[in-house]
């Protein structure tokens, strides 16, 4: 009996402390993975420099490693309030990072470089002042350049300046001496100037809340160093993204084998087409939902303006939609869908999808109104009249008589409207929501490739609005065939 | 039950800047058929459309087989089952198959399952002689055979009373009989009828009594035969005068 009882203690304490290890025992490292060869997508995984080192050590010290992929400029944020332990991002070390941040000791050296086209006539940094420059929003390049040349172009990655300064939008891009290796590879028509714009170091961030990590992490960092390890893995990442040959050979000399070599890089390497296959699904997705809130946040506002101002009823109702109508038109989509998801749903963690839904939901329900709004004062008055005279109700009316022919005839205008909100649904990426439009910047970001990703963007609305527009055109004349 | 469909009492509808009916007072029977008659803007239109509430009524009383009409207690879908009514541009439901203009009222208030009132339809479309047009919308009808759908529609509730605002105002000539005649069936049916109309030969022929309003007012009350040939009043004279 009394084994019987210890027994049973033990396994609970080992129940319970495995508990606990559980919680205790999670990392999440929040990165931005475009910025090869520290972090960036390879087969719909985060790969790359950061993220081997930080599992690596995440091992060693019994961690599970959970890798949140975000904004550049929100990865110190996130260690900063908690929602991660780790920030792993090839981070500048910078006097004003260090106030908000731990630092651990430094894992690579590295520097701020200018790229330009080959023709181009700049030398070094003293002949950049006055031209545009590129940079990463909220990268040490951005810093630098800000602080002692002049404010320069912000871009969301670094392979969109690139890609800028390919299409001679701007005349120099300035980013980690790293990536700039793989840029000048892959995209011939480039060069790095030898002399770079400043040197810097990487480290990874910690919250200044957690220094037993920083300690753990700084020892097993130095252990990695001193036995080569982190050399190595260093090595291997910028080895593998060296620009070699993409898997196949093509006739590079024609147009038709540049074309297919380029057709392979963007839809077929790495499955790269999933992107959008998932894109265009999640587009679908919250297009098809917004549009049935939309219809029935319509409907509702409709009848009821349409109520108070044909019988004076209503009032407070109608003064909410009228506000409803204003701010909603008055503002613009992104903006509405920016302030839903990051103040509205800003403390809780809910699904981004939802967050799009309700945020297009809502906009497209005051055009929808306005819409119905306009076909139910299109109807004679007499059809209330008679609907009224046979003892039918206000509402039986509206929904026998009147509500059905204003839908006819508003068809038309709402089927144009649903067309629009389709397209307006490809602002999502804003939210860092993975649809369509951002399913191409992606592929974009990895193949430094602008044409054929948005051409095949473009292409998959293009068809699906077509499609919308032959249904709703049969949709009308089945309607006709009544008159 | 008693005799009396409506009785109004010193009715009284403003607008802001008229007055269209002034202290109106009458009584109406049942099976009587009343023609309202007198020039435009006399307030006639306005003075049956309030006998249904269409118009809401400034001051005074409308009693409806005794009860009063304009108090708020009324239940007022209730009421207007009980009184059919004909408007001048038919108002026939385009979106709604004959049959359908037709059952919806019955059906939806309740009055009638739709077999029955689907039963009911094409009896009604049997009489007005088109069977054959159940399954058609309004707008493949021409206007005396949307008009006589439209005074079949009101039928289908089984009304007290049936109000006709100018119903032949908007008809081509030629179609303006089929409908006269319908109407002239149900008068001899013994319907309770009260009529706008231009239409005065025809007046003097059904109607068992006259309403000659003008300004608002109701000022000759009697037979056809006294109001159109023996008023004393010389605006009803004047009128009769012009029209006949």
């Amino acid at each position: 009996m009394k084994i019987l009882f210890l027994l049973s203690v033990c396994l609970s304490v080992i129940f319970s402390s495995g508990c606990n290890d559980d919680k205790k025992h999670r990392l999440v490292m929040a990165t931005n993975a475009t910025f090869p060869p520290y972090e960036y997508l390879a087969d719909h995984k985060i790969d790359g420099i950061d993220p081997k080192i930080v599992s690596t050590i995440a091992e060693a010290l019994g961690y599970e490693l959970e890798i949140q992929d975000m904004a550049f400029d929100s990865v110190i944020a996130a260690v900063q309030s908690g929602k991660a332990d780790i920030a792993a991002s090839g981070i500048t070390v910078t006097e004003e990072r260090k106030k908000q941040v731990f630092f651990t000791v430094p894992y690579v050296v590295a520097e701020q470089v200018i790229i330009v086209k080959k023709e181009s006539k700049i030398k070094g940094s003293s002949d950049l002042k006055g031209l545009r420059i590129g940079v990463q929003h909220g990268t040490t390049g951005d810093t630098y350049v800000t602080k002692n040349i002049q404010e320069p172009e912000r871009f969301n990655n670094g392979p969109l300046a690139v890609a800028a300064l390919l299409a001679d939008k701007i005349d120099a891009v300035v980013v980690d001496g790293e990536p700039a290796e793989v840029y000048i590879q892959q995209r011939p028509g480039l060069k790095k100037l030898e002399q770079p714009l400043t040197f810097e170091e990487y480290a990874f961030a910690i919250g200044k809340h957690n220094p037993e990590l920083l300690k753990k992490f700084n020892d097993q960092l130095m252990k990695l160093k001193a036995s080569g390890k982190l050399d190595a893995i260093i090595q291997h990442y910028k080895e593998i993204n060296a620009p070699g040959n993409s898997g196949k050979s093509f006739d590079n000399t024609s147009f038709i084998g540049k074309f297919q070599e380029s057709l392979y890089i963007n839809f077929f390497k790495d499955s790269r087409y999933l992107y959008l296959v998932r894109g265009f699904a999640v587009t679908l997705e919250i297009t098809f939902f917004a549009v049935l809130m939309g219809i029935g946040i319509g409907f509702a506002v409709a009848v009821i303006r349409s109520t108070a101002d044909t019988t004076g009823k209503l009032k407070l109702a109608d003064l909410l939609c009228r506000v409803y109508l204003t701010v909603i038109r008055g503002t613009p989509v992104v903006v509405q869908l920016l302030i839903i998801y990051f103040v509205i749903f800003g403390a809780v963690d809910v699904d981004k999808v939802l967050v799009a839904v309700i945020a297009f939901g809502i906009n497209s329900g005051a055009y929808v109104a306005e819409i119905i709004r306009g076909g139910i004062a299109s109807i004679d008055k007499g059809q209330m009249e008679a609907a009224r005279s046979l003892g039918l109700g206000y509402w039986q009316s509206m929904r026998e008589i009147i509500l059905p022919q204003a839908l006819k005839n508003v068809l038309p205008a709402l089927g144009n409207e649903f067309i629009v909100l389709l397209k307006e649904t490809s602002v999502s990426g804003y939210i860092a929501l993975a649809d369509l439009t951002k399913g191409g910047d992606i592929i974009r970001s990895q193949t430094y490739d602008a044409f054929l990703p948005l051409i095949a963007v473009a292409l998959i609305y293009l068809a699906v609005v077509m499609l919308l527009s032959y249904l709703l055109g049969l949709l009308e004349k089945r309607l006709k065939r009544n008159e | 039950m008693s005799d009396t469909v409506f009785e109004i009492n010193d009715l009284v509808k403003k607008y802001p800047a008229t007055t269209a009916i002034d202290h109106v007072s009458t009584t109406i029977k049942r099976g009587e058929v009343v023609f309202i008659v007198g020039p435009s803007g006399s307030g006639k239109s306005t003075f049956l459309r309030s006998l249904n509430l269409l118009e809401l009524p400034t001051s005074g009383k409308i009693l409806f087989k005794g009860n009063d009409i304009t108090s708020s207690k009324i239940k007022i879908n209730r009421f207007r089952q009980q009184v059919g009514m004909v408007f001048q541009h038919f108002n026939l439901f385009p979106h709604l198959t004959i049959r359908r203009n037709i059952t919806l009222a019955p059906v939806k208030t309740g009055r009638m399952k739709q077999a029955e009132a689907d039963r009911k339809a094409d009896e009604l479309l049997e009489r007005i002689g088109l069977p054959d047009k159940r399954d058609a919308y309004p707008n493949q009808l021409s206007g005396g055979q949307k008009q006589r759908v439209a005074i079949v529609r009101a039928l289908a509730m089984n009304p007290d009373v049936i109000l006709f605002d100018e119903p032949t105002s908007a008809l081509d000539p030629e179609m303006v009989g089929e409908v006269l005649s319908l109407m002239k069936e149900l008068a001899n049916d013994g319907m309770t009828m009260i009529v706008v109309t231009h239409e005065i030969g025809f007046a003097a022929e059904v109607a068992n009594r006259i309403i000659f309003m003008d300004q608002g007012k109701i000022v000759e009350d009697g037979t056809p035969e006294q109001v159109i040939q023996n008023s004393a009043n010389p605006r009803v004279k004047e009128f009769f005068s012009k029209v006949l």
